[in-house]
Order: structure tokens, then sequence, then C-alpha cells
């Protein structure tokens, strides 16, 4: 009995979230009650960070303890409240923009599948959950149904099958060769020609959902094509679990494979996208393309077993990703547009969200005393650690070409508009600048206060 | 006695009460405050001396990675810290009439770089070192771009980017010496614990070279000097004056800290070509100043050939010059800060740093005139003056080892008195040709008294009596010439 049939309780939060998210459309559409669909959401949500959180305490007294399923409560518990924190940001959005009640449930389930996958040790659970993430991506990204939002949810089609594609075959090599599912039972089997198979096929299916080179490049359109608020979602609280899976998923299969592909894939995924943002005078393009470099740094996390410095680096990069978007995402909401101009007019009257931006790119961008800069700190000490300096020189080399395009972005409140200045010109709810300030104290302390993170890390997994 | 912490911290704190104030004044005051305590601490404890390792403080940080918050001052530190404080308030002071928008955040970014300067060379792990060392970027990011001259964009990009690539192999070599450390049993970050380092060959280069290419764009060594050109020029005068007077010296810091202690044979072998790439700047640089039409891009090429003749003692391995060098650092500071502040001066009521719209002006300005006499003395190194001492220690010391090229140093050294003399002939003697100077400019005032008195002050002083300064910076050359040469 493995500890997850042993303790069914731990699919609480789940059952709840799916029935909150199906409850919320149905008022929606019957009751056509925008408000009360957004709360029941978000109590739902919240009612899952809590559960998940107190759930801590009776793992950590069982004989579980060990097994790294506290980790796995801990990753959990910090998806829910991530994306308790987006959803609650989009409360305007909802109750103006948002016209379909899918949305909410399209994104609890998103929600739901990505939290799931942290907790899942069975290959086969792992692609249904993919699936059903992937699926719930698809029609996300096209929902503003723009051009461009559509042209990205296709795209996203296309490149999400070659990814689940790949999965297949590699579950068919599997099971042709009567090897078990299980996690932990792929880990301890020795090497034979399909488990060499199956594994670059897994590798390769997801290599795919987290963009590393060279299936990087359609993923620059979707992440640019989807709309901005879903952005937010796919590089923060998404791109943490794919991650996390990438790690367990590379680790099963990285001694059946040849190593010297893995590092030129994380050498040209840190170097390639950093090279294509430089000329780009596009906000979010090249966010987006410091996202996948980003995903390139964390995959040198993959170079030992069980580590604690990948999951720190993603656990930075998916708060600060989220709190740079967000800023976007009203910055976009007020010039329409997500030109680097666009902050032009902005810096004499919102001079405090400029700043809270300008935090969040030192952050990406590796400046110290920020929570990035000590996440690529642990990276390149694991590089060092295990020999392999290329890796290491290669992420400090190009994290210095990549804050040319950080601070590209900031150029333009040098040459300040002549508009009147009257402050404070963004208004939005208070939920979004509660988030953004609960983000920004945390790349500001995080990294400094790393130490007990990484600790917990260390001990629990 | 946490001393070091409150020097370290004095300022963030006070950066972090200045976002709540909104009056201006509060908050300039405030910071001259801040500052001004900050010198008169660093000062009592310079005076005071003694054993300065009472003052170590050391507090397990990072556990798994073996890094500590570990502060330390010892008679190099002091000295560069007594310069960062003495200049603080002094550029705090002239941006009173300077800054005229967006001055909360000015202010604030002023005393964060105060807190990261005092961090960077109070701190005794490398890995706090380097954090401190990319803080100071941040500030003078913003500080350049947005209360800077025109093509002040150009000029903050170019010097984030120039210093930021060069320190980002620094991280990986600290890393490299880490992981060698802790194969002999060794697994901390401590600057110390460095020096005992094992590496051999091909990476004991490697971490050699990336060492000396962080601190050779900041000092800067020629041909890594262009970033200076433009970042000298076009940043504030407080800016200025805290580029060219602490920022500069933080790269000799570096060598005397980090380079010649961890790899001193290596430092030795290649000693000549970086004694070298100095000695070519004071010449080289000094050509380029003498062509120059704006006044604030000389001041900064004759900080390149400053600091080429620095390098050139450091270099040269001898007790003398390396007690020059330290000394010519600390002179340079003051100079080149008085020189730039006293542009600020003439540029606040002009508006134009060109020349030849000058003229004349001492019949003007008698008293701004005499000052800039002073400064622009000890700039050429004129004796009593600071210059004189410094200058002449270094030649001294390191005609011992490279005699060509002391000569061609000191061939740079006069051309800096042929640019000097000549730019103020020109500023202000003769026919004051242009009219509206005598519009426009008028006689310091109290304030602009205030803050060019300490530097003539401290001109004469280290000029005349620069034994209590020299007995202390002998005392830590002594001690690493003895660590280097064993």
């Amino acid at each position: 009995m493995t500890f997850l049939t042993a303790n069914l309780s731990i699919f609480t939060p789940y059952i709840l979230l799916l029935l909150g998210g199906v409850l919320s459309l149905f008022v929606w559409i019957e009751r056509k009650n925008k408000k009360l669909s957004f709360d029941i959401t978000s109590m739902a949500l919240l009612f899952s960070v809590v559960f998940t959180i107190s759930y801590l305490n009776i793992i950590s007294n069982s004989s579980y303890k060990l097994s790294g399923y506290l980790f796995n409560n801990i990753a959990i518990s910090y998806i829910f409240l991530l994306s308790l924190l987006l959803f609650l940001t989009q409360k305007e959005l909802i109750d103006k923009d948002i016209k379909f009640g899918e949305y909410i449930t399209l994104f609890v389930l998103a929600i739901i599948s990505s939290s799931a996958l942290i907790l899942s040790d069975n290959l086969f659970t792992i692609f249904l959950l993919i699936e059903m993430l992937s699926i719930t991506l698809y029609a996300l990204t096209g929902f503003d149904k723009s051009e461009l939002s559509i042209e990205a949810s296709i795209k996203y089609i296309i490149v999400g099958s070659f990814a689940t594609l790949f999965f297949i075959l590699g579950l068919v090599f599997l099971k042709l060769s009567n090897t078990s599912l299980e996690l932990l039972d792929l880990s301890k089997t020795s090497t034979s020609f399909s488990l060499t198979l199956a594994g670059i096929f897994f590798i390769a299916g997801i290599f795919f959902k987290i963009a590393l080179f060279p299936m990087h490049s359609w993923s620059v359109d979707i992440y640019c094509g989807s709309p901005t608020y879903i952005t937010t979602a796919l590089v923060s609280f998404i791109k943490f679990s794919l991650l996390v899976l990438a790690y367990r998923i590379y680790s099963v299969f990285s001694p059946h494979i040849p190593w010297q592909i893995t590092h030129l894939v994380i050498m040209l995924t840190i170097a390639v996208p950093t090279i294509s943002a430089l000329n780009s005078n596009n906000i979010k393009k090249i966010l987006v393309y410091s996202g996948i470099s980003h995903a390139g740094y964390a995959s040198i996390g993959f170079m030992t077993k069980s580590n604690p410095y990948l999951y720190f680096y993603a656990f930075v990069y998916s708060f600060t990703a989220a709190g740079a978007f967000l800023t976007l995402n009203l910055i976009e909401k007020k010039t329409n547009s997500t030109d680097i101009s666009s902050l032009k007019d902005i810096w004499e009257r919102e001079p405090y969200l400029i700043m809270m931006m300008s935090i969040f790119l030192f952050s990406l961008a590796g400046v110290p005393p920020f929570a990035g800069f000590f996440a690529k700190f642990y990276v390149f000490y694991l590089a060092v650690e295990t020999s392999n300096i290329h890796l290491a020189i290669v992420g400090a080399v190009f994290s210095a070409v990549a804050a040319y395009y950080y601070i590209k972005i900031l150029i333009p409140i040098f040459t300040p508009s002549k508009l009147k200045p009257d402050t404070f010109i963004i208004k939005s709810h208070p939920y979004t600048f509660l988030v953004l300030f609960i983000i920004l104290l945390a790349s500001i302390f995080i990294g400094i206060f790393s130490s007990p993170i990484i600790d917990l890390i260390a001990k629990t997994i | 006695m946490p001393i070091l912490v409150i020097l370290l911290l004095l300022p963030l704190i006070a950066g972090i009460a200045i976002v709540f104030f909104r009056k201006a004044e509060i908050i300039k005051h405030l910071s001259l405050a801040v500052s001004l305590i900050n010198l008169l601490l660093s000062s009592w404890l310079f005076i005071k001396g003694g054993d300065l390792s009472v003052y170590d403080i050391r507090y397990l940080w990072l556990k798994e990675v073996g890094i500590s918050i570990s502060l330390g001052v010892d008679n190099l530190s002091m000295v560069m810290i007594i310069l960062t404080n003495l200049l603080m308030p002094l550029a705090i002071l002239s941006s009173y009439s300077f800054i005229k928008h967006h001055i909360k955040k000015y202010y604030f970014w002023m005393m964060f770089l105060h807190f990261a300067m005092i961090g960077v060379f109070t701190s005794k792990d490398a890995f706090l070192f380097y954090i401190f060392w990319e803080m100071i970027l941040i500030p003078m990011y913003f500080i350049i771009g947005i209360w800077g001259g025109e093509e002040r964009v150009y000029a903050a990009v170019k010097f984030f980017i120039y210093t930021f690539s060069a320190s980002a192999l620094f991280l990986v070599g600290m890393i490299i010496i880490y992981f060698n450390l802790k194969s002999n049993g060794i697994a901390s970050f401590e600057i110390s614990d460095l020096y005992k380092n094992t590496l051999t060959g091909n990476i004991r280069l490697f971490v050699f070279l990336s060492f000396l290419l962080s601190f050779a764009v900041k000092t800067p060594i020629i041909p890594l000097h262009t970033w200076l050109g433009d970042a000298h020029v076009q940043a504030p005068t407080a800016g200025s004056v805290i580029l060219a007077g602490v920022l500069l010296k933080m790269g000799g810091y570096g060598f005397l800290r980090f380079l010649i202690p961890t790899f001193p044979d290596l430092s030795i072998k290649y000693s000549y070509i970086i004694s070298f790439f100095g000695a070519i700047a004071a010449i080289y640089a000094g050509f380029v100043a003498w062509m120059q039409e704006d006044i604030k891009k000389l001041i900064a090429y004759s900080s390149i050939s400053h600091m080429g003749v620095v390098v050139l003692g450091i270099f040269s391995f001898e007790r003398v010059a390396i007690n020059g060098a330290i000394l010519q650092m600390i002179n340079h500071g003051i100079s080149s800060a008085g020189l730039f502040l006293a542009v600020g001066i003439i540029y606040e009521r002009m508006h134009t740093r060109i020349i030849h719209n000058y003229g004349g002006i001492f019949k003007l300005v008698p008293f701004y005139s005499t000052f800039f006499m002073i400064i622009m003395l000890s700039s050429i190194g004129f004796p009593t003056t600071n210059g004189f001492v410094g200058e002449l220690l270094i030649f001294q010391g390191s005609f011992k080892t490279f005699k060509l090229l002391t000569l061609i140093a000191l061939s740079g050294v006069i051309i800096g008195a042929v640019y000097m003399l000549w730019v103020y002939e020109r500023i202000f003697f003769g026919e004051v040709i242009n009219e509206d100077l005598k519009v426009s400019l008028c006689e310091i005032n109290i304030r602009e008294w205030l803050y060019l008195l300490p530097l003539v002050f401290s001109i004469f002083a280290i000029g005349i009596y620069p034994d209590p300064l020299l007995d202390k910076i002998d005392d830590y050359t002594t001690k690493l010439l003895f660590e280097v040469l064993r």
C-alpha cells in the first residue's frame, strides 16, 4: 500500500476544488452571478491552501516523513498558494472582461492537474495529468478570441500533440518490455535497450513541455500570443510543477541516456533564447525568451539526483516571473501595448510601480541582493560541485548578456514624457497591489533568508 | 562592539526611512546627517588605531554552502572607508541644489550606494564581497540614467553591462576555489581562506584571469576603460564624485585584497604586462585628455591616467611603491572628487561644460578659482600637495623594478601637468569674452565653501605631514608583502 492509497484524505482539496469549479460554472451560467462564482472558487482555493498546510503536520508525524511525501505536500501548498494569489488578481478581469464562465473551471482544472502532477509516482498517471493540463491550457491560451491568441492556441495544440506522441511512444516501449511504470521501480532497474529508448522519448517529451532547446521556438509564440493573464499563470505555477516533474523523470532515466545530450541542450537553452531576445522591443517577448533561458538555468539542477537547488530555482523563478508579468498586465491594461516605449508615459505618474518592476527585472537578471541571484548562485555551485564547470561558465556569461535586455526595458523611464504628472493613474483592484507587494517582499528577502528554505527542501526530499 | 554593523547598516536604515518622508528638506538633511555620523564613527575608529581585528563579526549565514556574514577591517579597508565616508557628505551637500526632480528616489539611491560601498570594504567573506560589489551597479545605473546629462541612457547602460559582464566570471572562479579548498578540508568562502587554495595548471590560470578581468574593468586598465569616459561625464556631479572617488578605488582594492594574495606567483609573472598597460594609460589617457573640449571628459581621462600610475605602483611589488599606490588612491579620490565638484559648481550656473565657453573668470570668482587651483595642483602632483607624496613614493619604488615603464609613466605625469595648466589658463586667465559669464557666474556660497574646504584641508595635510596615514598604510603593506613573498 503506497502513501496515496493509505491516506485518501490527501485528495480532499482536489475534490473540493473540482466541485468548486463546476459549481462556479453553474452559478455563472444559470444565475449570471459572476461575483458569487469568483467567491466560490477563491474560497475553494483558500480551503485547499489551508488544508495542505495543516496536512504537513500529519505527514511529518507519520512514517512517510522521509520518503519525499513531505516535500510533495510543501510543493503542493506552494502551488495552491501561488495560484490563489494569481486568481485573486484576476477579480477585475473576471468581473469585466471574461464573458464565458468556462474560464474559471478551466483555470481550476489547470491548478488541479499541475498540483497533482507532483503527487504522481506512476508514469501513466503522469501522462494522464499532463494531458489534462495541456488540454485546459490549449483552451485558456485562446480564450480572448483575438487572432493572436487563437494562433497561439493552435500552435500549442500542435506542439503539445508532439509531446504527447513522445510520451505515448515511451509508454509503449516500457510496456512492451514488461517494465513497471512506477517511478520508484524504474529508478532501480538496470540499463536495457528498451529503457534507453523509452528514456529518450520521455525526456524529449518533458523537455518539450518545459520548452528547452530546440523545442523552444514555438513556445515563444505561444506564450507571447496568449493573453497576459494566462501567460502569468503559465510561467508561474505551471512552470514550477513542470520543472519538478521534469526533474523526477530525468532523474529516473538519466543513467540510461548519454549525458552529453543533456549538457548540450542545457547550454543551448541558456544561450540561444538570450541572443534572440536582444533584438526585441516588446517587453512580453523579452520576458518570455528570458523565461526559456531560465528553464535552462534550472535544468543545470538536473545534474544530481536529489539536490534542493533545482527546486529552489523553480520556486524563485515562478514567483519573480509572476510578479514581472503581473506588472506587465497592469501596464498593458493602461497603454494597450506591451512595447517598451509604453513605459515612457507611466514613469512620471506611477514611479512605485516601475520601481517594483525594476526589482523584479533585476531579480530575474541575477543581480544581488535579490532572490534571483541566490538561485543562480546555487545552480552554479551545483555545476562546479559536479565538475561541470562549462555549464557554470556558460551560465555566467549569458547572465551578463541577458542583463542588457532587462535594463533595456527600463530605458524609457530615463526620458520622461511631457505629460502632466498626476500620480497613480493605474486603477486596479486592491488585491492586485496586495499580491504584488507580497511578491515584492519575497523577491527581496527570500534570497537573503534562503538558508532555511534550502535546508527544508534538502531534508524533505 | 558592533561598530562595523552600525557603519554598514546606518545608511541603509536611513534610506528606508527616507521612503516614508515627504518633505524634501527633511530628506536632504537626514541623508547629510547620517553620512556625517558615518564619517565621525569611522574617523574615530581609524584614529583610535590598535588591533582592528577585535571588531570582526561573523555570523553563519548560508550553512549548506559555507557562506557567513563576515565583517572585518584592516588598515587598507579603514583607509578606503574613510575616503568613502569623507566623499559622501560632500556629494550629498553638492546635490542639494543640483537635484531638482525625483528628490526622494535620489537620496534613497545615494544611501543605498553608501551602504553597498561600505559593505564592499568591510566584507571578509568573498561571496558577501561579490554581493556588495554587484549591488553598487543598481543605484549607479539609476543615478546616471535619471539625473544625468544628455547621453545618460547610453552611459548608464554601457556602465552596467560592462561592469556586470566583467564580474560574471568572478563568481564562477570563486566557486571553483571554494571546491578546491573543500577538497583540502576547508569549507568556507572567507577571503583569508581563499589564499590557501591549491589550484594548479589551466584552472588556476582561468580563475586568475577571471579575477583580473573584473578588477581591471573597474580600475580601469586600458583597454577596458571606455565605459569611464561616458559614465563620468554623463553622471550628475555627485555621481561623478562617487564614481571617480570611490568606485575606481575598488578596482585597486580588489587587486590588493584578492588577486595578489590569492595568486602571488601568477601576479608576479604577469606583473610586467599589467604595469605596462598602467604606464601606457598614463601617457595615452593624458594625450586624450589634452584634446578634450569638455572639462568633465578631461577630468575623466585624467582619472584613467592617475589610476594607471597606481596600477604601476601596485604591480611593482615594492614596499615603497605599494605604499605610494594606496596613498595615491586616496589622493586621487580627493583631487578628482574636488575637480568634479568644482566643475559641478560652474555647470550649475552656466549649464555648459565646454571649455571655450569660459575665459578669464578668475576676476569674477576669485575664491572659486583659488580652490580650483589648489585641487588642480594636487591632481598634477605639485609639491606640498598630497599628489606629490603619492607619486614620488610610487616612482621611487617602481623604478627599482620597471625602469622603462616608470619613465613612460613619468612622462604621463608631465603631460598631466601640461593639459591641466592649459585648461586652467583657458578657463580662468585672460579676458572675459563671454558676456553671459558676467551675468550668471556668481561667487560660491557658504554651502559650497563647506564642501570644498575639507578637500583643500586634506590636500595640504596629507601633502605636508603624511606620516600618520603612511604609517598605517605601511603596516598593511608589510603584512601583504610578507604573505606574498612567503
